[in-house]
């Protein structure tokens, strides 16, 4: 393969594009998937690359990429649990330059290395997809066979699904910390609810306060009803409770 | 007073909490080694420079948690020390985290999402007067570095300067130097911490920041962390049983019935608590 190395510049711009840009939508991550295989694509040579993101085994594989049978080659390829990307992403580590009509190919994925070739492939890499700790799927490099697929672009593969990864990361974390917020501020807020409640029980029925939180949790048990919200009706006067 | 068998549970879960902090810092310290060992592979300045990057932000979030499990020990080693004798008052979290600032004096205040203050902590005296000052004026350093979402330092006349309610009367504390910075987190902002006359220069460094962070991710915004800071966190629950009460008597909503508390407690420039306090006795009634 005999290809001039991406420039600088457009290097630099692939790498904002997949570390900076933001996820749009939290729970699918698939337009920065397809920007990751498009600059693969564009920058890793006579390589088509194909995404796999399979972050949970209980929903099917996303997949991005260009070329409508590669596509479905790679979703039988997750379906199968054949080919380079379902190892990178079961294993966590690259799978190396591979030749398709090589034996070890042909033994580990008889159905994906056969249609590989019949689509014209000769070559085939994969590059995991980390997100914090995990792997949630690949990168898979597919050439046009001849030459093995130089290390370098393994490399460049490699940096571009981190940066793809490392986004993705920290989102997730995002999303993580945004949760655990709201939690902290329900829970400080039911709290502060609950003492409003008790004094407004206790000066409408003239007694204790500590007597006001027994009327408030045995109603809210007696009603199988959450003593937060029980306690908002209170503060709210929509619900007055009787003494006994 | 604590007794053994709660000082015990409150040594465990702090040990646990330092462990839990120690192995993030490690795996994070492994995903900047990885990194950097990438960034020396790397045959372009442009894919260096990526790696560096990544490498750098793991660093500093391991140094983080390394920070996060040093409060920790801080915090069993005090109550080890206090278990033998049992002749002064129960350490608490507050106080090493004051410590690690420069400072005897430090507070923490949580707020909701409309930026209401729900909870604080404070490390001593001082600290909570002045967070319950801040309270009472609706102005302060803690109220600013959570709206504004930055470090806010304020010292001497810009005290009065800045904040013209607070700053004198925090000055009457005997306070000549306060300063805050957000708890938060991935850009989602918790609440504030604000130390009170830190030796000089530790909050212009890195160190104040890097124990709000610590503090942020072990405890406050962690899922295995402790938002009350082992029970430390206060709620001000008589304040807001009181707000109940005056709701019922002035027949109001109960967030008017907390700014009257407030105001009232301001004008006879006591605490709200205090207020509070005869409010539930039946020994003052507003209106």
């Amino acid at each position: 393969m005999s290809t001039m190395p991406p420039s600088q510049q457009r290097l630099a711009q692939a790498f904002v594009d997949l570390a900076a840009s933001q996820v749009t939508e939290p729970s699918d991550p698939t337009g920065l998937l397809a920007a990751l295989a498009a600059h693969g694509t564009e920058l890793l040579g006579d390589c088509v690359t194909v995404v796999l993101y399979a972050p949970d085994d209980s929903v099917g594989p996303d997949v991005a990429g260009t070329g409508k049978e590669l596509l479905h080659l790679a979703r039988s390829a997750a379906t199968w649990g054949e080919g380079p990307g379902s190892e990178a992403r079961r294993t966590g580590v690259p799978v190396p330059d591979t030749a398709l009509d090589g034996e070890r190919a042909r033994r580990d994925w008889p159905r994906y290395a056969a249609r590989a070739v019949e689509l014209g492939y000769g070559r085939a890499a994969a590059l995991p997809l980390h997100v914090g700790d995990d792997t949630l799927g690949a990168l898979v490099l597919l050439g046009p066979g001849g030459t093995p697929l130089p290390p370098e672009l393994l490399t460049l593969g490699q940096s571009l699904t981190d940066a793809a990864g490392w986004n993705l990361e920290r989102d997730r974390r995002l999303r993580e910390t945004r949760a655990l917020a709201d939690q902290l501020g329900q829970a400080l807020t039911s709290r502060i609810v609950i003492e409003q409640a008790k004094g407004t029980l206790a000066a409408r029925h003239s007694i204790t306060v500590d007597e006001a939180f027994r009327i408030l949790r045995s109603h809210a048990r007696s009603h199988r009803r959450r003593i937060t919200e029980v306690a908002q009706e209170v503060v709210e006067r929509r619900l007055d409770l009787q003494t006994d | 007073m604590a007794t053994g068998g709660e000082v015990g549970d409150l040594m465990a879960s702090a040990e646990r909490k330092a462990a839990v902090a120690r192995v993030r810092s490690e795996r994070e310290s492994g995903h900047a080694e990885l990194h950097e060992f990438r960034a020396g592979q790397a045959p372009t300045e442009v894919l260096r420079d990526v790696h560096l990057r990544i490498a750098e932000i793991h660093r500093s979030t391991a140094a983080r948690h390394l920070t996060a499990a040093q409060l920790q020990d801080d915090y069993v080693s005090r109550l080890r020390d206090w278990s033998r004798t049992r002749n002064t008052p129960q350490p608490q979290f507050m106080s090493g985290v004051a410590a690690a600032c420069g400072t005897s004096s430090a507070a923490v205040t949580l707020v909701g999402a409309a930026r209401d203050q729900l909870g604080l902590a404070a490390s001593d005296e001082p600290a909570r007067a002045a967070q319950e000052l801040e309270f009472l004026l609706g102005e302060g350093p803690a109220r600013d570095a959570t709206s504004e979402v930055r470090p806010v330092t304020a010292a001497g006349p810009a005290l009065a300067d800045r904040w013209p309610g607070y700053g004198p009367a925090v000055a009457e504390l005997g306070i000549g130097a306060v300063a805050a910075v957000p708890l938060s987190l991935s850009g989602t902002c918790v609440g504030a911490l604000a130390v009170f006359d830190p030796v000089q220069g530790v909050t212009d460094s890195d160190t104040f920041s890097e124990v709000a962070e610590a503090l942020t991710r072990s405890m406050i915004l962690s899922s295995d962390g402790d938002p009350g800071l082992y029970g430390a966190t206060d709620l001000r629950a008589k304040v807001h049983q009181a707000a109940g009460m005056v709701s019922v008597h002035l027949d109001c909503p109960v967030t008017d019935a907390l700014e009257l508390i407030r105001a009232h407690a301001f004008a006879e420039g006591v605490l709200d608590h205090s207020v509070a306090e005869r409010i539930l006795r039946g020994e003052l009634r507003l209106g």
